[in-house]
């Protein structure tokens, strides 16, 4: 029996070898590579990316969001403040600062979309959402400000407490923490408001923010840099005395505009609030773009709308809607869609260099193995000197002398000529190399009895012959073009601000402060990485896959 | 032997001199000089440009200025770095050691961690340690060595610079340790960079040893070797190996070039002071004679490279020898 199944396996062999084409047996040899196969699937789906770079990202890759530089990844929340499930949604961003080191760090902020209120001057209740049209006052709300107090309570040793004003700000948005319900769930009442009675700090009542425990460091802290000096002084007070410090915030009124008249709600005049989320939506309207260059479009895969709160809400400016999945770089920059549209650059930089690398490779290699004599001196001894120049010292000096002033579509091209420079001094030596041996064979011979041209011959007969080599070498020398673009890009003097390309957004990632702070920065170097991988990996199948004992010939 | 090395000595001579021309017109192609920052300054007067633009061999033709380099070279004057207002040859030495000693050490890593690694993976082939080998090879191979550098460095810097330093070639205290410590002082320093450099190099390394060795292994005087009953140590380490090693030696060479090329990078990032770090600058101050200076020396170290590589397979391989008579 296993003898028998053996048997037809053999047969069926012996008929694919002589009946499949050489495509089909590459291809079936090719299947036997499992990580080849799957860099190869890796190396299309990155490419196809790229071409649709524009529909899939979410912002605009070259517009600066300075207010949110460095804007850590963001979280997509499913669960909305009650709890229930509300679809995925992210809410934007709030720069903390911390008082002492002056370190800032970003929060989830809720804003406030939209709040009831009731009137006492005109006595009716309504409700006002940013960026609406108001009936009651016939306007549309443009603008809300939430005027806050932050008290101090110093406890003296004797257990006494002293209340100090510290300052009254006027601050745009309020946290989760900082309302106080960091882990508490609120509900909703019948129109679909929050409840205010579990927001303390909407309510009007105190809401203890944090309580200072820095020891002796905060008692300087205190009196020198708030305006608790003369408090504490009409209070008698002497640092000493002092045990701790407690900090309180309450709010003291909302200011609203409309677009001809100005509002003022005090805290028990709020019935019921609404927090702002920026829900993901697939198939979005986002900036504008013309795909290819010429194909207009603002749709999107992915996105989040452009948000309609007030200009305090720092994405005021902005023509995208914020979304930073992946966080964002040194100007405020997201990072997916400079991801996708860096790859443009460092994904098809290989492949181009590749082409002329060896179209000149396989001419001038061509040419010398050929003919031989002097034509061969010559051009060999200048590959020998090319070759004795540190390619990369080379490679940095050639693109050191392009004048800086140069548009970005002119720079990326001399940028792969520069590379293909470098590269063609190999290439070169080894067709050359392999025409000096084809030469020598029967069917050259042959062609040159008959009185074949030169030209003819060369591209004919002997290069053809070099082309299972010529497509090994060029998958496996891709990564060359890819890292050097990158490495030259990552010290200035590749690709400039504001293209992106992945080297050039490594470049972020160069002082230690970026990189213990910002990991994220580090993300294109992982994409830089699974490509070179995944051509390393694919051209080693491939070059098992045209070995002509694979095939079966 | 002699005759041999002294033949290839004087065949690299026009090389170099062809390396030097192509340096010159690369840098001479350049738009504008070094003094083309005085030249916007409205401080320094045009009187002083002129005179600087006569004392730097500035208002010569490139030709004359590649001529006058030649000849000053040649009788050993390397000129002066127009940043640094000191001699080229002074600035360039103190960086030749670094980069020397980053070479040497990651050469060093390199070859003595590769060669046993190929072998291994040759002598147990499909087995589990062959497949761990070539994936660690693989990403050796496709990660770039300045993202290698930087993980290295955000490794360094979480762990508060405990096991790695951030950076830099030596210690801030460096000049109160005793000379035992400054000795591990700098190969403590030397480790990152090494690394990093030595990841690429590795992998190359390590499959070039694997396939060679398997090649080899299937060849008919292993099997004759075996059938006489030659013990299979002595067949793998003996004979086979000795000829696989060849082409590992003719790729030393080459990984000189490529640590050069591969250092800049590395440099950069770990803020070693080498060659790498130095043309970078003089580059973007288009400081020509440091340029030039640092371009000849790095072609002179990988001319001499494959030399030592020549010479070397000679001693290796008993068929090499023959051919070079």
């Amino acid at each position: 029996m296993a003898e028998e199944i053996k048997n037809e396996q053999q047969q069926q062999d012996v008929f694919e070898k002589q009946f499949l084409s050489t495509p089909q047996l590459v291809w079936r040899a090719l299947k036997r590579h499992k990580f080849g196969l799957v860099a190869m699937w890796i190396l299309l789906i990155l490419y196809i990316f790229a071409l649709f770079a524009d529909f899939l990202s979410p912002m605009d890759y070259r517009v600066q969001h300075i207010q949110f530089k460095y804007a850590p990844p963001m979280k997509v929340f499913w669960k909305d403040e009650t709890g229930k499930l509300a679809g995925p949604h992210v809410y934007l961003y709030k720069r903390v600062k911390d008082p002492v080191t002056f370190q800032s760090t970003y929060k989830e902020a809720t804003y406030f979309d939209n709040f009831k209120v009731y009137d006492d001057f005109s006595g009716v209740e309504t409700t006002l959402k940013v960026g609406e049209y108001n009936p009651d006052y016939e306007s549309t709300v443009t603008n809300y400000q939430f005027v806050l107090s932050y008290n101090t309570i110093a406890v003296t040793n004797d257990g006494k407490e002293y209340n100090i004003l510290t300052e009254s700000k006027t601050e745009p948005l309020v946290t989760f923490e900082e309302l106080g319900i960091k882990d508490k769930i609120i509900n909703k009442n019948e129109e679909g408001f929050l409840n205010i009675d579990q927001i303390p700090l909407l309510k009007g009542e105190n809401v203890l923010l944090s309580v200072e425990d820095r020891g002796i460091a905060s008692t300087f802290y205190f009196e020198e840099n708030y305006k608790t000096k003369s408090n504490l002084e009409r209070y008698n007070l002497k640092p000493e005395d002092i045990k701790e410090f407690r900090k309180y915030v309450s709010l003291d009124v909302i200011e609203v505009e409309t677009e001809d008249d100005f509002y003022e709600f005090y805290p028990e005049n709020i019935l019921g609030v609404n927090l702002k989320k920026f829900n993901l939506k697939f198939f979005t309207k986002g900036w504008e773009y013309k795909w290819l260059g010429f194909i207009p479009g603002n749709i999107h895969l992915f996105g989040v709308e452009k948000s309609k709160l007030p200009y305090f809400a720092e994405d005021y400016a902005s023509k995208d809607g914020i979304i930073y999945l992946w966080g964002a770089d040194k100007f405020g920059r997201d990072m997916i869609s400079r991801l996708l549209f860096g790859s443009r650059v460092s994904l098809t930089i290989g492949l181009l260099g590749i082409a002329i690398t060896f179209t000149i490779g396989l001419m001038l290699g061509g040419v010398a193995g050929y003919f031989g004599g002097w034509i061969d001196e010559i051009l060999m001894r200048f590959t020998e000197i090319l070759m004795s120049i540190p390619s990369f010292y080379l490679l940095v000096s050639l693109s050191a002398i392009l004048p800086s002033e140069l548009s970005p579509s002119i720079k990326y091209i001399l940028i792969i000529v520069i590379l293909s420079f470098i590269g063609w001094p190999g290439m070169t030596r080894v067709i050359r190399g392999m025409t000096l041996g084809l030469k020598e064979t029967e069917f050259i011979q042959a062609a040159v009895a008959l009185g074949y041209p030169s030209r003819k011959i060369i591209w004919k007969h002997l290069l053809p012959n070099t082309a299972t080599y010529v497509i090994v070498s060029a998958t496996l020398s891709i990564p060359g073009y890819i890292l050097g673009e990158a490495g030259l890009s990552f010290l200035g003097l590749g690709i400039r601000e504001p293209s992106a390309s992945w080297g050039l957004m490594l470049s972020q990632a160069q002082n230690i402060t970026a990189l213990t702070n910002y990991p994220w920065l580090l993300l294109p170097g992982l994409f830089i990485f699974i490509t070179v991988l995944a051509f390393n990996l694919f051209g080693d199948a491939i070059r098992d896959a045209l070995d002509p004992r694979a095939l079966g010939h | 032997m002699l005759k041999y090395i002294l033949r290839r000595i004087i065949l690299s001579i026009p090389v170099l001199l062809g390396v030097s021309i192509v340096s010159f017109m690369i840098i001479s192609l350049a738009p504008g000089d070094f003094l083309d920052s005085y030249r916007l300054n409205p401080a320094v007067d045009a009187e002083q440009v002129k005179l600087l633009e006569k004392n730097f061999g500035l208002d010569k033709s490139p030709v004359v200025q590649y001529f006058l380099w030649l000849k000053n070279m040649l009788q050993g004057e390397w000129g002066q770095s127009f940043t640094y207002q000191v001699p080229v040859w002074d600035l360039i030495w103190r960086r030749v050691g670094a980069t020397l000693l980053l070479s040497i050490t990651t050469f060093i890593f390199t070859w003595g961690i590769g060669i046993p690694l190929g072998i291994y993976a040759a002598l147990h082939q499909y087995s589990l340690g062959d497949q761990i080998v070539a994936v660690i090879g693989f990403i050796g191979l496709s990660i770039p060595n300045f993202f290698f550098a930087l993980l290295f460095l955000f490794f360094a810097a979480k762990t508060g610079g405990k096991y790695f330093p951030v950076g830099g070639y030596i210690s801030l205290d460096y000049d109160s340790f005793p000379v035992w410590k400054k000795f591990l002082d700098i190969v403590w320093h030397v480790l990152g960079p090494m690394i990093t450099l030595g990841t690429s190099g590795l992998a190359g390394t390590m499959r070039i040893m694997r396939g060679q060795l398997l090649d080899e292994l299937k060849q008919d005087y292993v099997e004759f070797a075996r059938a006489k009953g030659m013990p299979e140590n002595v067949v793998i380490y003996k004979h086979a190996l000795r000829n696989a090693i060849n082409p590992i030696i003719t790729a030393l060479g080459f990984s000189i070039s490529g640590l050069l090329g591969g250092a800049v990078l590395t440099e950069n990032v770990f803020g070693w002071p080498g060659m790498g770090q130095l043309i970078i600058e003089a580059l973007l101050q288009q400081d020509i004679f440091v340029i030039m200076a640092d371009i000849m020396l790095a072609s002179v170290l990988l001319v001499v490279g494959n030399l030592i590589a020549d010479i070397l397979l000679a001693a290796v391989d008993p068929r090499v020898r023959l051919r070079l008579g």
